[in-house]
């Protein structure tokens, strides 16, 4: 297990709560899309996310190394529409990786855009990601 | 009451008034002093079916709704909502409201678990494996619909590990809730106890790396029966607390931040903790990871109330550990 944070900008429209909401809905929706979503469906998201204690920044928790089912019936349509900073090359070329994993599976780490932020563990909790310890 | 069974021929239990007076109402009879009905709780979670004795009169809805993995195969990630079987959850309760295409009628038959205490289970779905289970929802019981949800998969509890031919997670028999990462817990729902004298009833467990917390409010209010090892211990509250009163297993503990005995009680073993009139100053109730010191380990049952329960304690209690056997 290899833990990344991922700090999510805001773009137009959206903050950085609402966007990493969406973008976290689209990774548990590259193994559930919304054609095999039901209404009833509780489980809507893939990873957690936390919230900046102080600047009130998103950042989706993830797991660098998990290896992330793809369904065959996978739509990248809305995924991609949350990812205006990623250079139209690199959307191909994750719109080629998914195509060619329909039913398998993918690392999340390969997910992830050159444009996003990456943190380890120490590096979140050194830019106060992570509040202090509740101590006695 | 208890030496009264029956008036005119018909079962106490079958009275629900008096000349339009609420049997629960009703303290005195000919010099018969009544128990106090215990009141409807503001929040009830269990894997059983709560009854009249911690104050809620008839649940007919579902215990919870859960989560099936098929690592990628057939069924994987339908949903469906369990009922109670015989008061309780069990292989052999009825599913409903699932996803489309599942056509299993029992939580065995949607897990495709095989034969387990002499029972074999179909495969409707035509799974391929045995489903692993996962709790997305766990169903407040007190009619106050305060379910408590967990809509992100890697934070949610497990019911049933995938293990073909086995039952579901149990603790002592009955059961139970377990969690597979420090992440796991439930999102909080929103209950404004502030300004109240909240009680709360609590069957779980701890392990080396978890703890068991319930979070009220947003950041100021913590019950934790804490077994991190060099954390903390016993209760802890960042709030006051200064009436409230601690029981583990029927015996009262000091409410404070210690390290002592309370973790060797919790550690490793089901413990029922009750905490009564407990003054909460934020709204919010959850179930979840608070920082390192706080992971939630095995639940069973969590009954909250919005009002000091201390005279009904012992009642409670007593019915909590007659089914748990926990003392």
């Amino acid at each position: 297990m290899a833990t990344v944070y991922l700090p999510v900008e805001p773009i137009e429209g959206m903050d950085s709560a609402e966007r990493a909401e969406a973008l976290d809905a689209e990774v548990w929706r590259l193994r559930r899309p919304l054609s095999l979503q039901s209404p009833q469906d509780i489980t809507k998201y893939y990873y957690p996310r936390i919230t900046h204690p102080t600047t009130g920044q998103v950042a989706i928790v993830g797991d660098t190394t998990e290896e992330v089912r793809i369904s065959p019936e996978v739509d990248l349509t809305d995924m991609l529409a949350l990812l205006p900073e990623v250079p139209q090359e690199e959307k191909d070329g994750l719109v080629m990786f998914i195509d060619a994993n329909r039913g398998g599976s993918v690392p999340f780490g390969q997910l992830i855009p050159s444009t996003s932020t990456q943190l380890t563990q120490e590096e979140a909790e050194a830019l106060g990601w992570l509040p202090d310890p509740i101590e006695p | 009451m208890a030496d009264i069974s029956k008036i005119n021929g018909v079962p106490i239990a079958n009275i629900e008034k008096l000349d339009a007076v609420l049997a629960a109402n009703i303290a005195k009879v000919n010099g018969l002093t009544f128990a106090p009905a215990v009141p409807s709780p503001v929040a009830a979670y269990s894997v059983r079916l709560l009854g009249s004795a911690v104050g809620i009169s008839s649940y007919t809805g579902a215990a919870m709704r859960v989560r099936r993995e098929t690592a990628g195969g057939a069924g994987d990630d339908d949903e469906a909502d369990i009922a109670f079987d015989s008061g309780v959850i069990s292989l052999d309760s009825a599913i409903s409201n699932a996803s489309a295409g599942v056509t299993a009628t029992t939580l065995g038959q949607f897990l495709n678990v095989g034969t387990v205490n002499g029972t074999t289970y179909t495969n409707p779905d035509s799974l391929t494996v045995t489903a692993s289970c996962f709790v997305d929802e766990w169903k407040d019981q007190s009619g106050n619909a305060n379910h408590l949800e967990q809509t992100v998969q890697s934070s949610q509890f497990t019911l049933h590990d995938g293990t073909t031919n086995s039952d579901l997670i149990l603790k002592n028999g009955k059961p139970a809730l377990l969690p597979t990462s420090n992440a796991v817990g439930f999102q909080a729902v929103s209950v404004d106890l502030s300004n109240s004298d909240v009680s709360e009833f609590l069957v779980a467990e701890c392990n080396n790396n978890f703890a068991v917390a319930t979070k009220y409010g947003t950041n100021n209010i913590l019950v934790a029966h804490n077994n991190y090892t060099t954390g903390i211990d016993g209760v802890f509250q960042l709030a006051s607390y200064t009436n409230a009163s601690y029981y583990l297993d029927g015996q009262q503990e000091s409410v404070t931040q210690t390290r002592g005995t309370t973790r060797d009680q919790f550690y490793l073993n089901q413990r029922l903790a009750s905490l009564c009139n407990f003054q909460p100053t934020s709204s919010g109730i959850s179930i979840e990871n608070i920082a390192d010191f706080f992971r939630v380990y095995v639940y069973q049952e969590l009954v909250i109330y919005d009002s000091d329960q201390s005279s009904n304690r012992t009642g409670i209690e007593s019915n909590v550990n007659t089914y748990f056997s926990i003392y």
